[in-house]
């Protein structure tokens, strides 16, 4: 006989059992048995579905590749992914910044089987990538990562009327080029390989809204979630799992390089605004991936955006994102407006600055 | 905003990328009839010409300037040309407002991208519109001219599904753009709106279909679109009771209420019911586009060994 046997679905079992009975038990009692079987077997099936469904990705043994992966939420993940068993691969630019993270990986080292290494490549091209990805799959013998955790990109928030075509080109580069080329490469990879992977881009909270100051930021990132959107559907064709995270302000040297060009009234609406240290946004990331979220957001206000922005997103829980949906549905129009207040109390001085700046001088 | 005042486009001049065919042209047509002075601006001098004609036969007063300049607006010098050009009937003064129709699509398949067709996609979905914006709105800014940006997006940047990767991501940072300058340019009285139109009936869309991802058609057969007119009427409307959003239809609506977040809603009524509907609508067609896809995988590993992409 060729051919694997079929695993006893509850049908067959049903259609045997009730055949065996010969249909000589003509009475409706014939009905009890598959009925009783039916009973037994389908809830264990559906509790087992439900088991496995929820069985949470570990990354012990995993092998992750992590862009960003020097500093920051991309070292902090890392170290995270390290501490847990897996196997590490850090791609950043500068050689200096990826050694000293090396060793900071290596006292977290759990077992002698991990692999933990740094390469230095520049990851916003599709060449670079590809690059940096060969040779982290070189110490695996040509296997390609499981895990790619796209930590890679940068802010510069200013005036959209000081943009010019190269600014916002570089602007583009950095926050959706240094993440979608990656993805690319990675994802061809898997796809020839047949590894059933992880693609986890981090975007930002500016990926569900933006204020004055950030249309240097947030295109980029909006692209990025667009891009996590279209792959969700289409990685379906390849078992091959989409994630990404949307981080508020996080508390890392980038954010106080950020703050020195940052457009005053825009530090003055974030005034308030809290922020994370890039440990918390790590775990917050890592937890996500291990449960399975598309959209990862690590706290109070990121959940309540991601409820009031999810549309068809697959979510994550349709209960809690109720709650959280009709929260935002009062909160955040109260927000904006006053926001935009702020904005236009600016007014004024905005003007004194483009003068200063000769900004409002016809060519 | 019920008792706003409706902007009128009566005397103030329109400037329309993308003019010469589909929704910029209809769009071009209506302003025309209401006594707008439009500009519209595409690359095929051909086609500029034919359009003007039409748009002449539009035209609503003898005093209306309707114009056709053929220019690239995907740079910002391109665009630069373009305003400046259609400045010049005016003393030099700029548009006060701007409608970017322009744009293409060309889904395929993720894995057959490379850089190059990445930056393409880029370019047809987002660069299109952005470099017109900030040569615009900067004019706008310097000249103190309290105007209107309307981008032109997709229901593709509330949401996305398999075929859309080289499109959705700049769909998708329009909205990112809208949304920064719906903010921002309060410091200068410049409104933005942005509409986000279904399928569109143009030549355009028989173009995209060719190339298209089979699975792709399969999920959009039983999809309607929208005629160019029709999407045009919208934009129109919209652009009038001055919404930021713009959709046309109740699936356009449904999106648009479901994802809004902090974005002004134009009615806070209606977003809670369509909202309420989406929550529950949304999900469930979602799911049916994801089993759709798992239930293609066989057909397209065939596709891609048959393409080489996949060793036989």
């Amino acid at each position: 006989m060729g051919g694997g046997l079929k695993p006893l679905d509850p049908l067959t079992l049903l259609s045997i059992s009730y055949s065996g009975l010969g249909g000589r038990m003509q009475s409706t009692a014939a009905l009890t048995v598959p009925a009783v079987i039916l009973g037994a077997v389908v809830p264990i099936i559906l509790l087992a579905r439900m088991w496995l469904v929820s069985k949470r990705w570990d990354p012990r043994g995993q092998h992750c590749f992590v862009t960003g992966g020097s500093s920051g939420t991309g070292l902090a993940l890392a170290i995270l992914l390290v501490q847990q068993g897996a196997h590490v691969s850090i791609v950043a630019r500068n050689e200096e910044r990826l050694q000293k993270a090396l060793s900071r990986l290596e006292n977290h080292r759990r077992n002698s089987e991990q692999i933990i290494e740094a390469y230095s490549f520049a990851v916003n091209s599709e060449a670079g990538s590809a690059a940096a990805l060969k040779a982290a799959s070189g110490a695996h013998g040509g296997r390609c990562p499981d895990a790619f955790f796209l930590c890679a990109g940068s802010a510069r928030p200013q005036f959209w009327v000081e943009q010019t075509e190269e600014l916002m080109k570089a602007d583009m580069d950095a926050t959706y080029g240094a993440q979608a080329y990656t993805a690319l490469v990675a994802s061809k990879e898997m796809v020839k390989q047949g590894v059933k992977g992880k693609i986890v881009f981090v975007a930002s909270i500016l990926a569900y809204f933006s204020i004055v100051g950030y249309s240097t930021y947030c295109p980029g990132k909006f692209a990025l979630r667009g891009l996590a959107e279209a792959l969700h559907s289409e990685f379906k064709l390849y078992d091959i799992d989409v994630h990404i995270s949307f981080p508020g302000t996080i508390y890392t040297p980038g954010y106080e390089q950020e703050n020195k060009t940052k457009p005053k009234v825009t530090l003055k609406i974030e005034e308030s605004d809290g922020g994370a240290t890039p440990e918390y946004v790590a775990e917050t990331i890592l937890k996500g991936v291990q449960n399975g979220k598309f959209h990862i957001t690590g706290d109070f206000i990121g959940n309540v955006f991601r409820a009031s922005s999810a549309g068809s997103s697959p979510r994550n829980s349709y209960i809690t994102d109720l709650f959280y949906g009709l929260v935002g549905y009062i909160a955040l129009p109260v927000w904006r407006s006053s926001v935009d207040h702020t904005v236009r109390a600016h007014r004024k001085e905005h003007q004194e600055y483009l003068r200063q700046r000769g900004l409002l001088e016809r060519s | 905003m019920f008792f706003g005042k409706k902007w009128d486009p009566r005397g103030r001049h329109c400037f329309i990328t993308g003019g010469s065919s589909g929704t910029g042209l209809a769009l071009a047509i209506i302003l025309a009839r209401n006594g707008a002075d439009v500009s519209i601006v595409a690359r095929n001098e051909k086609r500029l010409r034919e359009a003007l004609e039409i748009l002449e036969e539009a035209r609503e007063n003898g005093g209306q300037v309707l114009r056709a300049y053929a220019y690239a607006v995907d740079s910002e010098a391109g665009s630069q040309a373009a305003l400046k050009a259609a400045s010049e009937p005016f003393g030099g003064r700029c548009p006060e407002a701007l409608f970017l129709c322009a744009g293409a699509a060309r889904p395929s398949y993720w894995v057959e991208q490379t850089e190059d067709t990445l930056k393409q996609g880029m370019q047809t979905s987002y660069w299109a519109q952005a470099y017109t914006a900030l040569a615009g709105s900067k004019e706008m800014v310097k000249q103190g001219v309290k105007g209107k940006i309307v981008f032109v997006s997709s229901v593709l940047a509330f949401f996305s599904m398999v075929g859309y990767s080289p499109y959705s991501p700049g769909k998708f940072a329009l909205r990112g753009l809208a949304e920064s300058l719906q903010s921002e340019l309060q410091l200068y009285e410049i409104d933005v709106h942005i509409s986000f139109p279904p399928t569109i009936f143009t030549p355009g869309y028989q173009e995209e279909n060719k190339t298209k991802p089979s699975i792709t058609l399969k999920i959009e057969e039983t999809d309607g679109g929208l005629t160019p007119e029709q999407v045009a009427a919208g934009i129109y409307k919209g652009v009038q009771s001055g919404d930021f959003h713009i959709t046309t239809g109740w699936i356009g609506d449904t999106f648009r209420a479901s994802t809004a977040g902090s974005s002004p809603r134009n009615s806070y009524m209606w977003d809670a019911l369509y909202a309420a509907w989406g929550y529950v609508f949304l999900p469930a067609w979602r799911k049916t586009v994801d089993w759709q896809v798992q239930q293609h995988r066989e057909e397209h590993y065939e596709y891609l060994r048959n393409c080489g992409f996949l060793a036989m």
